[in-house]
C-alpha cells in the first residue's frame, strides 16, 4: 500500500502560516514555563530570603542558579516559514501481520526539500549581568554602569533538505516513530556573524537529540491523543480490518490506489467484519447441527466436522443417515482418501447404487458451484464413441492398482472391491478434470447432471460384473437429487462463491489441485482453474480431499480431532 | 534604612572609593524596599561586639542571628541607640561630603573585624572578614556558604591613597576578577589651588572585570563632578558614566535643593542600540517641630562674619604686612566674596547636621520600568520604622481594546522595625 500527501492541502500558504503559528507557540512555552517556574522561585523566595533582608535573596539566586540561565529577552517569534516543495513519504516497507506488539509496522522515507525558516529574538549581550543578577548580592562587588543591552538576533535557515529513514510502529496506544538514518542540511545565517559558528555547532549537536528523543517522543504523545479521542478503536484494535478501514477514513490526506481498492471491497470489508463480530458474541446458536453458520456464506470452524459429516464421501458410506457421531470413527481413515470404510468392505456390505450417488454427489459438487466450466456434452460424445478404450483403461488401471493391492492396507481376497473403489476414484477425478477443463458454458443443471452420470455408468458396469445393479433408475434416484439440491439451492454458497469469482480466477497455483490435474488420464492443459478458496468456501475445498489421492492434507483444523468447545 | 550593622560597618568604613561615586544618585533612585514584617532587635553588649537577632515573616518566619566584633576603639561612642539616634546617618541619602560627618570617623581606628550571619531555618551563613595591615591597605573577604553548594567567596584588596584609591577583587563565581580606581583631583589643596576656599572637586574612577570560566568582561569609566550653588551654598553632584563595550552612557543630576529636600535625575543612554530611560526621584524630609523653631532662631542670630584680613600672617616684617595688606585690598571684593560663599556652605552644613528630622518620604518611578517606589522612613518613640512599596504598572486589555485599563500592581509591600539598644 502506498499513499501521497494531498497536494491541495499545501498549495494555499494555510500550512506554512500554521506552521508558523505553532512554532512560535512552543518556542515560546519554555519562556512561559519559566515564568510559571520563577512565579515558584519568587514564592520560594519570598518564603526564604524574607529573613535574607539586606541584600541576600540566597535561596531565589541558588535556584535561579540550578535552573540554566536564559539570555532571551523577548519572545522568540518566527517570522517565515516557507515549504515551497510537498514533503514527500515513501513507505518501504510494510508488515501488517497482526504481532501482539504492534498492529502494524513498516519502515518509510520521509524527505523535503528547499525549505525555508526565520526566526527573531532579542538576546542579552551582557553576560555578565545575567550573571550577576543572579548571584547573591553579598558576594558580588557592585558594578556601575552595567545596564542590560538587549541585541535583536535573527536566525534564517535556508534550504533545509530532510532525508530520513524512519521505522514506525502502530500500537494500540499510540504510533512510534524511530529516525535510523537522518541527513539534515541546511545554510545558517546570523545576523551577528560572530556567533554564528557558534549557534551552528550547538544546533547541530542538538539535532541529534532532536531527531533520537525529542521528535519520537513528541509525535508518540501527540498520536496517543488521537488513539485515545475514538475509544471504539481501542476496542476493536484486534479487529485489523476495521482498524485499517477507520484508519483510512480518520486519515482524510491519504488516497488509496486503485489496486487496492479491489481488495478493499466493501463486499469484503463488510463480511470480514461480521465475521469477526460474530466471534465476540456469546451465541450458541452455530453449535446446533442443523445450521453450519450464523453468517450466511461462512462456516464456523465447530461446525465443520459435521459439515463434513454431510459432505458426499464415500468413507460416509454404509451409515446413510445424519448423524454425526456415527461417523466419527470412520473419518480418520477417511481423511485423504476417498475410500471406502474398512468395515464395509470386511462386511461385503457394498450397494454400488449408494457409492454412485455419492461419486455423483462429489462430482456434482465440483460442478454445482461453478457453472461455467462445465462441459459434459462433449465428455458425453467421448463416452458414446469410444467405450472400448474406456474399458481397457479400466482394466489397465485395475490391473495397475492390483500391483498396488500388496501394499493396500485392503485384503487381497477383496481386490475386486478395491479395484472398484480405485476406479470409482478415478473416474471422479477424470470427470473433474473435465468439469476443470471445460470451457463452455452449460447453465442447465440437469443436463450436466446427466452428463456426469453417464460416464460412470459403464465404468461400473465392467468392473461390477458379478454384482446386479440397476444404474437406470439413478437418475430418478429422489436422494442424489435432493442432496444436490442442498449444495446447488442454498444460495450462501452461490452469493460466497460469487464475491470470490474475482480472485479465484486469478490464482491457479493452489498446489493441491496441480497435482490432481497431472494425475487426470487426459493429460490436457487446465485453463481457468477453480482454486480452494480458504476456509470461507469449505464445501469447495473438501471436494478436491475426494479428488486428489496423493497430496497429504497440510490443512490445520484437521478432521478428526473433536469440535472445540464453543465459547 | 539601613540596618544596625551595616551602620556599625559602614561607620568604619571610608566612602571614598570607586563604588560609591553614584552612591547619591542610587539611594535616591534604587532605594530598597522591604517586602516583609520584619522586626530587628540590636544590642551593643560590649565596646567591642555587637548583637542583632531579627524575625521577619512572609507567609514562613524567617529569622537571622549577626554577631560583630571589631577591635575598634571609640567605636561605641559613635554608634547610637534608635532613640539618640541621627536618622540621616541610617537612611541612604543624598551623599554630600559634609567634613563634619567625615571628621567623626577617621578618629576611629581599627585593625580587624568579623562579621557572621546565620539565617534559620534556610541554613544559610554569611561572613565577613575585614583586615586592616596598614592605616591605608585592607582586605576584606567575604564569602557564603549553603547547602544547595552555593559557595562563593570574594575577595578585595583595598588601598586607600591620599588621592587614589585601588582595589583588586577576585570572586569564586566565576571566577570574575575585577581591578577598580578612583582618582579625587582637586580634593586637598595644591599648588594650584592653595589659597581660595575649595568648593568643588572632581573624581575619575574606572573598573575593570572578567569573568574568566565564561569568558565575559565589562569596563566603565566614571566621572563625578561635586560643588556647591553658589549662592545658597547647597550641594550638588554630576556624575557621568560610560560603559564602552556596550555603549551604556548614564548621566546623573543630583541635588539638596533645600535642606529638607533632595531630586535626582537620571538619564540613561545606550549608543548602540539607542535604548534611553529617564528616572526620576525625590526625597522629603520632615523634622520635628518644637526643634525646628528654635533651630531657626538660632540660625538668625548667626551673623556672617567676615574677617577684615584675608591674608594674615603673623610675621613681623614689616615689609611683608604692607605687601598682605595690599593684597587685602586689592582683592578685597573677591576675597569677602569667597568668605561669604564659604560661610554660606558652611553654615548650610552644620545647620542639616544638627536639624533633628523625624522621618522622611522617598518617591522614586522609572519610566522604562513603569514603576513607583514609595518608603517612608522614620523614628518613632525609639523605634526606627520603615515602610515602602513598589507600584508596577501593568496594562490589562479589554477584549475590545477600546478601553485598556491601566492598574498599579503591588510588586512589593513591607514593613521593618528596628529598635537597638
Amino acid at each position: 500500500m502506498s499513499f501521497k500527501f494531498n497536494e491541495e492541502s499545501f498549495l494555499d500558504n494555510s500550512f506554512n502560516e500554521t506552521l508558523r503559528e505553532k512554532l512560535t507557540k512552543m518556542l515560546n512555552s519554555r519562556k512561559s514555563m519559566d515564568i510559571k517556574i520563577d512565579d515558584h522561585l519568587s514564592y520560594a523566595n519570598n518564603r526564604g530570603s524574607t529573613s535574607c533582608s539586606n541584600n541576600f535573596d540566597n535561596s531565589s539566586s541558588i535556584k535561579a542558579r540550578d535552573s540554566k540561565l536564559d539570555i532571551l529577552k523577548s519572545d522568540v517569534k518566527v517570522c517565515e516559514v516557507n515549504f515551497p516543495t510537498i514533503p514527500n513519504l515513501e513507505i518501504l516497507d510494510l508488515d501488517v501481520s497482526g504481532q501482539p506488539r504492534a498492529l502494524a509496522k513498516g519502515i518509510c522515507k520521509i524527505s523535503c526539500r528547499d525549505a525555508l525558516l526565520q526566526i527573531q529574538t532579542e538576546i542579552e549581550a551582557n553576560s555578565l549581568l545575567l550573571y550577576t543578577n543572579i548571584s547573591p548580592d553579598f558576594t558580588t562587588p557592585l558594578m556601575i554602569a552595567n545596564d542590560t543591552f538587549t541585541i535583536p538576533i535573527t536566525m534564517t535557515f535556508s534550504q533545509i533538505q530532510l532525508e530520513a529513514i524512519t521505522n514506525v510502529f502502530v500500537k494500540n496506544s499510540g504510533v512510534g516513530i524511530s529516525f535510523n538514518d537522518v541527513s539534515l542540511d541546511f545554510q545558517f545565517d546570523c545576523s551577528i556573524k560572530l556567533l554564528q559558528p557558534h549557534i551552528a555547532k550547538r544546533l547541530r549537536k542538538s539535532m541529534q537529540l532532536v531527531f533520537k528523543d525529542v521528535l519520537p517522543s513528541a509525535l508518540f504523545n501527540m498520536s496517543r491523543s488521537w488513539f485515545t479521542h475514538d475509544g471504539s478503536s481501542s476496542q476493536t484494535t484486534t479487529d485489523h480490518s476495521q482498524e485499517e478501514g477507520s484508519r483510512l477514513i480518520r486519515l482524510h490526506r491519504l488516497t488509496v490506489e486503485d489496486l487496492d481498492l479491489q481488495d478493499l471491497s466493501p463486499v469484503n470489508m463488510l463480511k470480514l467484519s461480521t465475521l469477526t463480530s460474530s466471534r465476540q458474541t456469546l451465541s450458541l446458536h452455530s453449535t446446533m447441527p442443523k445450521y453450519f453458520s450464523t453468517i450466511p456464506g461462512c462456516l464456523d470452524r465447530q461446525n465443520f466436522r459435521n459439515f463434513t459429516s454431510r459432505m458426499p464421501c464415500l468413507s460416509n458410506y454404509g451409515g446413510g443417515s445424519d448423524d454425526g457421531d456415527k461417523h466419527v470413527p470412520h473419518i480418520h481413515n477417511l481423511q485423504n482418501k476417498n475410500l471406502l470404510p474398512e468395515e464395509a468392505l470386511e462386511e461385503n456390505d457394498i450397494d454400488l447404487k449408494a457409492i454412485l450417488s455419492i461419486q455423483t454427489k462429489i462430482y456434482e459438487r465440483g460442478i454445482s458451484t461453478n457453472n461455467d466450466v462445465i462441459r459434459p456434452r462433449r465428455r458425453k460424445i467421448r463416452i458414446k464413441r469410444a467405450k472400448k478404450s474406456i474399458v481397457n483403461k479400466a482394466t489397465e488401471t485395475s490391473s495397475n492398482l492390483n500391483a498396488d493391492s500388496e501394499i493396500t492396507p485392503v485384503s487381497s481376497s477383496h481386490n475386486a472391491t478395491s479395484s472398484v473403489n480405485t476406479i470409482t476414484s478415478l473416474t471422479t477425478s477424470s470427470l473433474g478434470s473435465t468439469a476443470g477443463s471445460s470451457n463452455s458454458k452449460n447453465t442447465n443443471r440437469s443436463s450436466s447432471f446427466t452428463s456426469s452420470i453417464m460416464p460412470i455408468t459403464p465404468l461400473a458396469q465392467s468392473s461390477m460384473n458379478k454384482k446386479d445393479g440397476n444404474l437406470i433408475t439413478l437418475r430418478q434416484d429422489s436422494k442424489v437429487l435432493d442432496s444436490m439440491k442442498y449444495f446447488t439451492k442454498i444460495q450462501d454458497l452461490h452469493n460466497i462463491h460469487a464475491s470470490f469469482n474475482s480472485s479465484r480466477e486469478t490464482q491457479d497455483s493452489n498446489n493441491r489441485f496441480r497435482i490432481a490435474s497431472e494425475m487426470l488420464p487426459t493429460k490436457r492443459e487446465i485453463s481457468p482453474i477453480p482454486t480452494l478458496n480458504s476456509f470461507i468456501e469449505p464445501n469447495r475445498r473438501f471436494s478436491f480431499v475426494g479428488l486428489n489421492h496423493k497430496t497429504s492434507h497440510d490443512n490445520s483444523w484437521s478432521v478428526d480431532e473433536q469440535p472445540p468447545p464453543y465459547y | 534604612m539601613i540596618e544596625y550593622m551595616n551602620y556599625v560597618i559602614k561607620s568604619l568604613q571610608s566612602n571614598n572609593d570607586y563604588e560609591h561615586l553614584t552612591l547619591s544618585s542610587r539611594s535616591l533612585l534604587n532605594f530598597k524596599i522591604p517586602n516583609a514584617f520584619k522586626f530587628q532587635l540590636s544590642n551593643k553588649s560590649t565596646p567591642y561586639t555587637y548583637n542583632t537577632i531579627d524575625i521577619s515573616t512572609n507567609k514562613v518566619i524567617n529569622g537571622s542571628i549577626t554577631y560583630l566584633y571589631t577591635d575598634a576603639k571609640g567605636l561605641d561612642k559613635l554608634i547610637k541607640d534608635s532613640h539618640n539616634i541621627n536618622i540621616q546617618s541610617i537612611v541612604e541619602t543624598y551623599n554630600h561630603h559634609c567634613k563634619t560627618l567625615n571628621i567623626n570617623k577617621q578618629n576611629v581606628d581599627f585593625k580587624s573585624l568579623y562579621y557572621g550571619r546565620m539565617y534559620y531555618p534556610n541554613s544559610h551563613l554569611e561572613g565577613m572578614i575585614i583586615k586592616k595591615f596598614t592605616t591605608n591597605t585592607q582586605v576584606v573577604l567575604k564569602w557564603v556558604s549553603s547547602f544547595n553548594s552555593c559557595n562563593i567567596i570574594t575577595g578585595y584588596f583595598q588601598k586607600y591613597g591620599k588621592r587614589n584609591f585601588q582595589e583588586l577583587i577576585v570572586s569564586s563565581n566565576d571566577f570574575l576578577c575585577g581591578y577598580r580606581f578612583l582618582h579625587n583631583f582637586i580634593e586637598q589643596p595644591s599648588k594650584l589651588n592653595n589659597s581660595l576656599y575649595n568648593n568643588s572637586y572632581i573624581s575619575l574612577g574606572g573598573e575593570f572585570w572578567l569573568a574568566i570560566s565564561t569568558l565575559s568582561p565589562t569596563c566603565a569609566t566614571t566621572l563625578r563632578y561635586c560643588t556647591h550653588s553658589a549662592t545658597t551654598g547647597r550641594p550638588l553632584t554630576l556624575t557621568l558614566s560610560f560603559n564602552p563595550l556596550f555603549g551604556h552612557l548614564s548621566s546623573t543630576y543630583s541635588a539638596k535643593t533645600s535642606s529638607n529636600s533632595a531630586f535626582c535625575v537620571q538619564y540613561d543612554f545606550n549608543l548602540y542600540s539607542i535604548d534611553s530611560n529617564l528616572s526620576l526621584g525625590c526625597e522629603l524630609w520632615k523634622q520635628n517641630e518644637l526643634i525646628q523653631n528654635v533651630s531657626q532662631e538660632k540660625s538668625k542670630k548667626q551673623e556672617i562674619q567676615v574677617p577684615p584680613n584675608f591674608y594674615n600672617n603673623n610675621s613681623n616684617d614689616a615689609k611683608q604686612k604692607r605687601i598682605l595688606n595690599d593684597l587685602n585690598t586689592t582683592f578685597e571684593s573677591s576675597l569677602k566674596k569667597i568668605d561669604k560663599e564659604r560661610a554660606v556652605i558652611e553654615n548650610f552644613e552644620t545647620d542639616l547636621y544638627n536639624k533633628d528630622f523625624t522621618s522622611v518620604w522617598k518617591f522614586s518611578t522609572s519610566l522604562r520600568d513603569k514603576n513607583l517606589c514609595i518608603l517612608w522612613d522614620g523614628k518613632f518613640k525609639g523605634f526606627l520604622l520603615s515602610a515602602g512599596t513598589e507600584l508596577i504598572r501593568i496594562n490589562t486589555n479589554n477584549e475590545n481594546n477600546s478601553q485598556s485599563l491601566v492598574k498599579f500592581y503591588p510588586a512589593k509591600l513591607g514593613l521593618q522595625l528596628q529598635f537597638s539598644t
